[in-house]
């Protein structure tokens, strides 16, 4: 399988953690909450959803209109097996990347949150 | 009262901006984050390049695109499809989502009539055929409709409508028919492409029939490439599957489009080859341009309305739900 793109694990780890309130607005605050400082472009947001829906890592489904969102309905998104797959390689990688700089440097400052 | 109509008139426009396939989910987001017309406004300009593009990506058919090119360089030239390609993948990647409206569709075949004749033929026409052009719109505007009549009656035969939930057997049992019938159609195609390649040449002549066989001769291998190597998995998940179906009736749309039009060529080359020689008297001019005008809206009219019965299934397999199975 294709590696993940960095953008790729951010909107990704979004939709895990946002379960079933995963649609267009949360996922671009969440993505943008776990890349801060960083503004995140909520077109590039869209333009990877689209993407990873092709590759079958997410699927998606329509809501009912709601009055909020002027009688128009939410995209919602979900991980699929492969996504979830995916997912926990990069975290290994990350683990791994951790791991390594952590022996070399005797010990980060901070520790990754869980 | 006046800025908020001209307010109005700018949102609908930038709105049109998306593309339909993201409109509904991108703007439903953009209203439900953005209270205020202006902020709304900007947002959508922003995120317009993203969606336009990842629409253009998702609709991009490869193939199809460089048969297209390939009768657009030898019909016109390289710069043609410099300017023709990227217009075209944008054209794709704002289809409409559901069929024309009959009513939009009959007005334009009114002012086509009249507007190709007008435009087309008073400037070749002696001003003492003038009137006997526009008279000609009429008649001629009364087959277009009835053209467009039987074409929108004949799409109406298919049963598009798909429920709001189904079973995931019922979705396989559909796409198991739709491939079926792919199949077949690519066998048929393929025939029919190869048996007119050979034609061509002696039928238009070698200068347009060369290279017109070799882009039905293409078109041909391309389906049976696509019958040899039709091996994709079909996905065991609701999800997927529709996803998959969708995917699968959006590419076969893209080739049949372009087989219409491609089946249109031969018969504007032999229309065009009689203009060219200059010495058709007035009347032949206005059978020609008649001739043209009814093949080029013939295509057309199919394409949109068979197109649009495809966008419409399309549309609603975005939102179909699974339901148990009855035998589960």
């Amino acid at each position: 399988m294709e590696p993940l793109g960095q953008f790729e694990q951010l909107v990704l780890t979004a939709i895990l953690a946002l379960g079933e309130d995963a649609y267009g607005v949360t996922i671009h605050a969440k993505v943008e909450d776990l890349s801060s400082p960083r503004k995140i472009a909520r077109g590039a947001v869209y333009a990877t959803l689209d993407r990873m829906e092709d590759k079958g890592l997410i699927a998606s489904w329509m809501s009912e209109p709601t009055p909020e969102r002027g009688g128009r309905s939410r995209r919602h998104y979900r991980l699929e097996k492969p996504g979830e797959k995916a997912l926990r390689e990069t975290a290994k990688q990350a683990q791994r990347l951790i791991d390594t700089i952590s022996r070399r440097l005797g010990g980060l400052a901070w520790k990754p949150s869980r | 009262m006046e800025a908020l109509a001209l307010g109005s008139w700018l949102e609908q426009m930038l709105e049109r901006l998306i593309p339909p396939a993201a409109r509904e989910a991108v703007l439903g987001d953009l209203r439900e984050s953005y209270a205020e017309r202006g902020d709304y406004l900007r947002e959508i300009l922003k995120a317009a390049p993203y969606v336009i593009a990842s629409q253009m990506r998702r609709h991009l058919n490869l193939p199809v695109l460089m048969l297209q090119g390939a009768v657009i360089f030898w019909f016109f030239d390289g710069r043609m499809v410099a300017v023709a390609l990227p217009l075209l993948m944008l054209r794709e990647a704002y289809r409409p989502l559901a069929r024309p409206d009959p009513r939009v569709a009959m007005r334009g075949a009114l002012v086509l009539s009249f507007a190709s004749l007008l435009v087309g033929l008073a400037a070749r026409t002696p001003h003492s055929q003038v009137l006997l052009t526009l008279l000609l719109a009429g008649p001629l505007s009364l087959v277009l409709c009835g053209l467009r009549t039987g074409v929108i009656l004949g799409i109406d035969r298919y049963d598009t409508i798909l429920p709001d939930a189904m079973p995931l057997a019922a979705l396989a049992a559909r796409h198991g028919d739709f491939l079926r019938r792919q199949r077949r159609r690519r066998r048929l195609d393929m025939a029919a492409l190869g048996i007119a390649a050979l034609c061509w040449p002696r039928l238009i002549g070698p200068s347009l029939g060369l290279p017109l066989s070799a882009v039905f001769l293409a078109a041909a291998l391309y389906q049976f490439n696509a019958l040899v190597c039709d091996a994709r998995e079909t996905p065991a998940n609701f999800a997927r599957l529709a996803q998959h179906h969708a995917d699968e009736m959006q590419d076969d749309a893209q080739f049949r489009r372009f087989i219409c039009w491609l089946w249109v060529v031969p018969g504007l080359c032999l229309i065009q080859t009689g203009m060219v020689s200059g010495i058709a008297p007035p009347a032949h001019l206005v059978l020609q341009a008649v001739l043209t005008v009814l093949l080029c809206f013939g295509a057309g009219a199919i394409n949109r309305e068979e197109c649009g019965r495809v966008q419409e299934e399309i549309s609603l397999l975005g939102v179909l739900r699974e339901t148990p199975s009855i035998l589960a």
